[in-house]
């Protein structure tokens, strides 16, 4: 597997990894001002192309993009940047798998960031999983919400149709959310009021012990990510990783 | 203010995008801007972004208005920067901002 890596040139303290989400790549970072955010507040970050997406490698099986693959993927590239430790910060799918990363490795992460989701995933298993066999095999796929996510994504320059159904019905078919509250570090938690992916987040931050929620009065999935109080909050959060 | 002209050109903003729209100005012909100083809102298909200005000095020309698309690679803003003793029609170096590395992971079952 060969993953596509953005990375800032400059900045101290821990580096903050950050994750995106569904039909997202590492740039989106810089569109939405975050990476600008943080070296504002001199701090480094590294921002990968989760597998099917971006530049990295597009493999089009199920089993690739399950929770504790893409999982095992973030940990080893941090092993390979030799980042012992790391600040993380995740949207959306990228949230799930930064909380699934700090639970597989707390000794890694310091502070957490998790925005737009709630407490349970957006697309079934059986949904996705209907929708990735109709794309394999060249079919329509039946209308829904896992059609409608898979035909946004596709519509993106440079999107593999198949890697991404793959990935939805590999991250929708694996093991429910949960056991977050495992996971002991400080974890601010936000999405908009509007925002129906982030249903049930206060549940969600109700199981973290060492948890705050932030949310953004007005704005929905796509919105709450490129406006400036969320960053701005997520940045004061992190501090400057000296600690 | 003796100096050397700079023309800032719109930057790569990420996967694919080919152009953006300058949404809004945040500088005018005239102006003198700071390193990192906002520069303009521009909108790509995917969001919009605001930019920073890539060096110090005063602006000279806008080569777009306010909702014109630019593509990428294509003159945005000229500038006058400072001259530096010694050099002449030199721009100053840029330290690159970010970097862009090819992972190959080993196989997580071997």
């Amino acid at each position: 597997m060969e993953l596509n890596v953005t990375t800032s040139a400059r900045g101290d303290g821990l580096p903050v990894l950050l994750v995106h989400g569904y039909s997202s790549a590492g740039p989106d970072w810089k569109l939405t001002g975050w990476t600008q955010a943080l070296e504002r507040a001199g701090r480094a970050w590294v921002a990968p192309d989760l597998p099917g997406h971006g530049r990295s490698d597009m493999p089009r099986e199920p089993d690739a993009y399950r929770v504790d693959a893409v999982v095992e993927s973030l940990r080893l590239t941090l092993d390979a940047l030799e980042l012992e430790r790391v600040d993380l910060v995740g949207y959306s799918l990228g949230g799930e798998l930064a909380l699934e990363l700090a639970l597989a490795h707390p000794e890694r992460i310091r502070r957490l960031v998790v925005g737009g989701i709630g407490n349970k995933r957006p697309v079934t298993a059986e949904d996705a999983s209907a929708l990735y066999e109709h794309v394999a095999r060249r079919e329509s796929p039946p209308p829904g919400r896992a059609r409608e996510l898979w035909s946004y994504a596709s519509g993106l320059p440079g999107a593999d149709p198949v890697a991404l159904a793959a990935c939805l019905a590999g991250i929708s078919g694996s093991r429910p959310m949960d056991g977050f509250e495992r996971f002991p570090g400080p974890t601010l938690l936000f999405a908009g009021t509007d925002d129906p992916v982030a249903d049930g987040i206060e549940a969600l931050q109700a199981r973290l012990a060492n948890s705050e929620l932030f949310r953004l009065e007005g704005f929905d999935h796509m919105t709450a990510l490129r406006v400036p109080a969320a960053r701005e909050r997520a940045v004061e959060f992190l501090g400057d990783g000296s600690t | 203010m003796s100096g050397v002209q700079y023309v800032f050109q719109l930057p790569d903003l990420g996967e694919g995008l080919l152009d953006a729209k300058v949404v809004e100005w945040r500088v005018a012909v005239g102006d003198e801007v700071e390193r990192d100083g906002p520069l303009a809102e521009v909108e790509t298909e995917k969001a919009a972004v605001e930019l920073p200005s890539p060096v110090a000095g005063r602006v000279l020309e806008l080569h777009a208005g306010p909702g014109e698309t630019v593509e990428v690679g294509r003159p945005l803003v000229t500038f006058e920067v400072a001259d530096q003793p010694g050099i002449v029609g030199a721009v100053p170096h840029e330290e690159p901002r970010e970097r862009r590395v090819r992972l190959r992971l080993p196989d997580s079952e071997g």
